[in-house]
């Protein structure tokens, strides 16, 4: 197994940078997620370390072998594609078995990898069965059967769960993370869906319009996301950002106030500033609530989710409805649409961005 | 037509069923009486009222045979199936380098090749006389293969661009990850799946062929006769031989009936393999 590196990787199509300057490293046996909107430029960045897309300029290396000159077929990589990119004329013995074939293994040592793969992935019983007519999950099985074969260096998922049902797809998720930890493959995968990223990899390298914005573990991103574009792409609900000034070590906004703590005010400039605060750091209390209620206001749409209720709150500024926010609470409440709250905010937990670099004050870039 | 299938079968089926009937029976009566002409005795030809019973005569084959009409025949059969299968040969690795690589001015090229269909053919016919005198192909086998093949590649090429653009690239990207050429990924990858459509659009190139008469009529001369050149002959000048004409429209009926009807499951899959994707 060996490592990924990128290193000022550029992919400029015509005038369009489709990459910008990426650099980027996934640890051998390691799997990084590429997480992003479409068009972000992850799919090219997938593509550019199969082979499939030239590298404008940069370097790629698989350890410490630069691969960017190299063909797909002399990287060693196996890949797992979004629409499976089966064989259709072939079953599914044929269809794993054909890397292997192409490389002249047959015989004993080919049938009895196969039957390996097969067994590993629940595909046994399927063995002879053209593809043509399979599930989606057991497409994507074989596609997976397919990349094992011959235990290449490195796998590249892109979208490998798209198009499938939401129970297959939950399933193939712990299938994918299972075998990936069982084998110690370096992965990359691909997708725009940060469930998926967040439960499948060791690291998830945000990006957006083709510039990586923040690479890390899951949950740093959740924690501590370096800027307004990560604090508003993971999570769900999203992020409340609102607009707010901070001086001395208060921060005021439309219709709510905090006070920060003296440990963090030192590190803050004074100025414009987008406040973040995830949707379970906001509390909900009675509105003759005696304390330190952050704003009041009103409830105007109430989202049950069975353990959690996820309200929306619209706050009473100085003059007329100021601001809104998202709350969300376990479940379920007695709060309905139209009910009068007072908003306690968890200070300690509140993001607090630039307005203008848009980047957060606190995390070092 | 999804309900169709469930729809009870009854008065509504048995109209359908009829008009469908009537439409054919229309739609094949001229060929039924071609066929029926070609053993006619020439008194009962135009005889009226019409006489739909009469001794039945093998003289228009005789006479057809006589004249060396076969010939013909077979000088269609070889020039169609030869320009065609160089069509082929050349056309599908054009249509695949058209749909999937980057070139420069490609959509110039495309248009290009494209424009010499859309000409009329009389336009073309008088350029390709004359390039053709100067270099010798008048009158030859070759030179009117080659012009077959030049009004047929165009066609081909464009048609089966849309089938090579339906094939999945990720196919070939899977393909190319296992170390293979693109010239092997072309053979055995893209080749077995585009057979459908290769086998379709060739078969219109040789029904185009086959049915096409003004560049064989200028460029064949005397010496390359090919069957719908040939037809023409029988306006003698004793009159029209009607009998004969129908026994040679009808041998050139046959190869493209044979060709639809053998291939037809392919035909269908290919003509209709872009829509039933979506």
């Amino acid at each position: 197994m060996s490592s990924i590196a990128f290193e000022s990787v550029f992919k400029r199509y015509g005038e369009v940078d489709a990459v910008k300057e990426l650099n980027l490293a996934c640890g051998a046996g390691e799997m990084l997620a590429l997480l992003g909107p479409s068009g972000c430029g992850k799919s090219t960045t997938l593509k550019m370390a199969a082979g499939i897309e030239s590298v404008s300029s940069g370097e790629i290396w698989f350890g410490d072998k630069p691969v960017s000159r190299l063909a797909p077929g002399e990287r060693n990589i196996a890949m797992v594609f979004e629409d499976y990119a089966l064989y259709p004329n072939m079953t599914v013995w044929e269809n794993v078995g054909f890397p292997l074939k192409v490389r002249g293994i047959t015989g004993q040592p080919a049938s009895a990898r196969i039957g390996e793969v097969l067994q590993l992935l629940g595909l046994r019983q399927m063995a002879d069965q053209p593809v043509r007519g399979l599930s989606g999950g057991a497409m994507q099985r074989v596609s997976i059967g397919r990349a094992l074969v011959r235990d290449p260096e490195v796998i590249l998922f892109d979208e490998p769960l798209s198009h499938l049902d939401a129970d297959q797809k939950v399933q193939l998720r712990a299938e994918i993370k299972r075998l990936q930890k069982l084998r110690q493959v370096t992965s990359i995968l691909v997708t725009h869906d940060q469930t998926e990223a967040i439960a499948m990899a060791d690291r998830v390298a945000v990006m957006n319009h083709g510039v990586l914005q923040q690479v890390g573990a899951p949950q740093d991103l959740y924690e501590r996301p370096a800027n307004l574009f990560v604090a508003n792409f993971i999570g769900e609900p999203p992020m409340n950002l609102m607009k707010a000034a901070y001086a001395a070590n208060r921060i005021v906004g439309e219709g709510w106030e905090v006070t920060l703590s003296t440990a963090r005010r030192v590190k803050l400039p004074d100025g414009a500033i987008v406040a973040g605060i995830r949707p379970e750091h906001v509390t909900l209390l009675p509105p003759d609530a005696a304390g330190s209620a952050a704003a009041r206001g009103t409830i105007i749409y109430r989202e049950p989710r069975g353990d959690a209720d996820v309200l929306t709150v619209v706050l009473d500024a100085g003059t007329g409805a100021g601001g809104k926010l998202v709350a969300e609470i376990a479940g379920p409440s007695d709060w309905r649409a139209g009910d009068k709250v007072a908003v306690g905010l968890d200070v300690g937990r509140l993001l607090v961005f630039d307005a203008a670099s848009q980047k957060n004050l606190e995390v070092a870039p | 037509m999804a309900d169709a299938a469930s729809r009870p079968e009854g008065s509504r089926g048995l109209f359908w069923t009829t008009l469908v009937i009537v439409y054919a029976a229309i739609m094949l009566f001229p060929i039924f009486w071609m066929a029926s002409m070609m053993v006619k005795p020439n008194d009962a030809m135009f005889a009226r009222p019409t006489q739909w019973l009469f001794v039945p005569t093998l003289d228009h084959f005789s006479y057809v045979i006589e004249q060396g009409f076969h010939w013909s025949l077979l000088t269609s059969f070889v020039l169609c199936t030869v320009s065609t299968a160089l069509v082929v040969i050349i056309g599908t690795p054009a249509a695949y380098a058209f749909a999937r690589f980057e070139m420069k001015g490609k959509d110039d090229l495309f248009l290009f090749i494209l424009g010499s269909r859309m000409a009329p053919p009389v336009c073309l016919v008088i350029p390709f006389y004359l390039i053709y005198a100067r270099v010798g192909l008048l009158d030859s086998f070759l030179g009117l293969t080659l012009a077959y093949m030049t009004f047929n590649l165009s066609f081909y090429v464009w048609v089966l661009r849309s089938f090579c653009r339906d094939l999945p690239v990720e196919l070939e990207e899977a393909a190319a990850l296992e170390g293979w050429s693109k010239v092997q990924i072309f053979r055995r990858v893209v080749f077995p799946l585009l057979r459908n459509g290769i086998v379709a659009t060739s078969v219109l190139c040789f029904i185009f062929a086959w049915n096409e008469f003004l560049f064989a009529f200028m460029l064949g001369g005397k010496a390359v006769t090919t069957l719908p050149v040939s037809i023409p002959k029988l306006i003698t000048s004793q009159g029209v031989r009607w009998g004969e004409m129908a026994v040679v429209g009808m041998t050139a009926l046959i190869p493209v009936l044979a060709v639809v009807f053998v291939l037809q499951r392919h035909i269908v899959r290919g003509l209709t393999l872009g829509a039933v994707k979506g």
